[in-house]
């Protein structure tokens, strides 16, 4: 029998607006810092979708989108530029998130 | 549950305070924090030593009180169960502090937390940012909370306490 992996998906703000190719590799390695390396491998955190410059989704392996929560909340800049990142919700489809971002941006 | 928060500068618009999950954020200058007893009115003060900390603890005014550098000075921390007064730990001196200081703050802090649940003492975490980028939502707070020892209900009611005072 093979087991389906399971996720969690966690709706990031940012204090500013970010470009979404640079962010991604500068974010995952400011994660990685706080959350350690081995932590950070089993958790696996991925920026899988953008809905507006600041405004996006992290998945990660569903028992450790706390750690990704904690870590998020100690990055303080990125690129050299100051931000702050603040998690609105987690679940555990990206649609309900959809909806949700949806109502933010309106 | 409604969640409260206090920050070290202008209240951030309504709109973005509920969606970072409060029901309202205090700026500083609804609720000041002040070193020392200079202040009459509604305030927070911060020390790091046990009588002035004790003396503020028995004044009106005084909501609560912030240990400076998170040491742990019991009496004062009694004091506060006593008064039934808030010790406030503030997040702001573990994200936005360089590396050195914040391993050292978490330490503290842990200490400082499991002794005023040992002795019953009403905890309130809040972030007491002073820029848009050392605020956090409601959801990291709680996980903040967790990190320092508390459990989920613990960690809940830090972030609620705020509301019976008001």
């Amino acid at each position: 029998m093979i087991l389906k992996r399971k996720y969690r998906y966690v709706l990031i703000l940012t204090s500013r607006d970010i470009d979404a190719s640079a962010f991604s590799n500068s974010i995952s390695n400011e994660i990685m810092k706080f959350m350690g390396e081995l932590a950070y491998s089993e958790a696996n955190p991925r920026i899988v979708a953008q809905y507006t410059p600041r405004l996006f989704v992290i998945k990660s392996k569903r028992g450790f989108e706390d750690r990704v929560i904690l870590a998020s909340s100690f990055v303080r800049q990125i690129n050299g530029t100051k931000i702050g990142l603040y998690t609105l919700k987690t679940s555990g489809t990206i649609k309900s998130l959809m909806i949700y971002a949806k109502q933010v941006k309106d | 549950m409604d969640y409260f928060d206090i920050v070290n500068m202008e209240v951030p618009e309504k709109k973005m305070g509920n969606l970072l999950g409060y029901k309202k954020i205090l700026g500083k200058k609804e609720l000041p924090v002040v070193d020392g007893l200079s202040s009459n009115n509604k305030c927070i003060v911060r020390g790091g030593e046990s009588g002035i900390l004790d003396r503020a603890l028995r004044r009106n005014n005084v909501i609560g009180i912030i240990i400076k550098d998170n040491e742990l000075i019991r009496m004062s921390v009694e004091e506060v169960k006593e008064t039934d007064k808030l010790l406030f730990l503030s997040v702001h001196d573990l994200t936005c502090v360089d590396t050195r200081t914040r391993l050292r703050n978490l330490y503290r802090m842990r200490g400082l937390l499991s002794f005023a649940t040992h002795s019953k003492a009403k905890v309130s975490l809040i972030s007491l940012a002073e820029d848009e980028s050392c605020l956090l939502s409601s959801i990291q707070m709680i996980e903040m909370a967790k990190f320092l020892g508390a459990n989920e209900e613990q960690a809940k009611k830090m972030i609620n306490n705020l509301g019976e005072i008001q």
